[in-house]
């Protein structure tokens, strides 16, 4: 399984935080805990939902690949269900400041 | 019996429940709104909130200042418990209290200078929710009401410490009743910039400083302090707020229209291309001199108010800032040479 997660906006540096993980490349608790994490943020379809009225939203996408499906997530702060979280937390904390280029 | 906690959780009927959010009891009007954020109705609402916010603005029941304020506790409903209503004493939580007050300066700011009734300019409450979510670092305005997170002690603390960042989202509001620019690209950096240019001010103003004497930092205080970062933005050095830092990374903002940020992120770089405008707007206070909300700030509102569209540009907010200048006080002015001169530091000729 591959995950991408990437955020931007917000009151934080607004270029965000990115990562990309490989369940094949990190150590077998990472990637248990990664699939763990997906699973239990139900995500199994692709889904757009940003509000057009939110301001200094934080926007989070997360594209996951596994096998011959991918899914991709868009959303904000004002949309994201509180399940997601955990996988946030996790993505968030392996992700770095993205820079100009 | 009813027997849920809200009694309003029972069989209520919604008409009745908007009505009761419109009563001169601030319980009644607490316990209402609490019913519409927690109903079926509600999810049906926020799709609807989606495409016309103004649905969501409560009047206040006097139609003046109406603050009312919010505690989440590390949840994640909005708007959460009201703790503090127009009127009540402090409560003890700083963040509340901080939330009540600079709430209070930013809606005063906008009254006593502008003659503006709240943001709506028809006495819309002021809903504030402290203590969102947990070690939350962010805050926001979801188009009916601001959200304020507690940071995580590392990076960010509280996010109502600062003034100049509950006026900047206040801001967003004033925005959206009025230009109403949409929230990407250009109108979205413009966006940012107009709440950056009043989140500043009002900051200013209860400071009783000088552009010249002030600080244009956005949001140092909502930092945790390290040599790597003095703020989240700087409006007279756009790009210099942070660097290096391991968290942050280093600013992003361009300072000249030649640097623009062209990507994607950040809803094509609302936050990163505001610098472009805020220099300008920098340029033209210190130029002007004096206070910067007595002319600049003028100028800035009544551009914002009455010649802007959702999809104005810089160069559209350059020319009317210019136009506008000349309005209040003359063709050739030194007010409107300073507009002029502000616009070309960032490479945007009037």
């Amino acid at each position: 399984m591959k995950v991408r997660y990437e955020q931007s906006g917000g009151w934080g540096n607004p270029l965000g935080k990115t990562c990309e993980l490989d369940t094949e490349q990190l150590d077998h608790q990472d990637a248990e805990t990664l699939k763990k994490l997906v699973e239990q943020s139900q995500v199994g379809r692709s889904m757009e939902a940003r509000s057009p009225h939110a301001r200094d939203a934080i926007n989070y996408e997360i594209t996951i690949e596994e096998g011959e499906q991918r899914f991709q997530v868009r959303m904000d702060d004002t949309t994201l269900p509180e399940k997601m979280m955990p996988l946030i937390d996790f993505l968030q904390s392996r992700a770095k400041p993205r820079a100009l280029k | 019996m009813c027997t849920a906690r809200n009694p309003l959780h029972c069989i209520v009927p919604p008409y009745m429940v908007e009505r009761m959010t419109e009563s001169p009891n601030k319980k009644v009007r607490s316990l209402a709104l609490e019913n519409i954020a927690a109903s079926a109705e509600a999810r049906a609402a926020r799709a609807t909130l989606a495409l016309a916010p103004m649905l969501m603005a409560s009047a206040s029941p006097k139609g003046t200042k109406d603050r009312l304020i919010y505690d989440a506790k590390k949840r994640w409903n909005l708007p959460g418990k009201l703790v503090r209503a127009e009127g009540d004493p402090k409560t003890g939580d700083p963040a509340a209290d901080e939330a009540y007050n600079y709430s209070g300066y930013t809606y005063d700011f906008y009254h006593k200078l502008f003659g503006r009734n709240s943001l709506d300019d028809k006495g819309m409450s002021l809903r504030s929710t402290v203590h969102y979510r947990t070690t939350y670092n962010n805050a926001f305005w979801n188009g009916s009401q601001m959200a304020y997170g507690d940071g995580d002690g590392i990076i960010f603390r509280r996010f109502t410490r600062s003034l100049d960042v509950v006026g900047h989202e206040l801001t967003h509001g004033v925005v959206t009743f009025t230009a109403n620019l949409e929230y990407h690209d250009e109108p979205g950096a413009l966006n940012e910039h107009f709440s950056d240019v009043f989140g500043v001010s009002i900051r200013q103003w209860r400071k009783k400083q000088t552009a010249k004497q002030a600080s244009w930092l956005i949001g140092e205080e909502i930092l945790v302090p390290a040599p790597t970062r003095r703020a989240i933005r700087d409006m007279a050095n756009p790009g210099k707020a942070y660097e290096n830092d391991p968290d942050l990374g280093s600013d992003p903002q361009p300072a000249h229209i030649d640097d623009k940020y062209t990507g994607t992120a950040d809803n094509g770089g609302v936050h990163i291309n505001s610098g472009i405008p805020n220099h300008a707007f920098y340029v033209t206070a210190t130029e002007i001199g004096g206070h910067a909300w007595e002319k600049a700030g003028r100028i800035w509102y009544n551009t914002l108010v009455e010649h802007l569209t959702p999809t104005s540009d810089f160069a559209k907010c350059a020319r009317d800032t210019f136009l506008e200048a000349g309005n209040l006080y003359g063709l050739n002015s030194r007010e409107q040479k300073a507009v002029k001169k502000g616009w070309a530091e960032v490479g945007i000729t009037v």
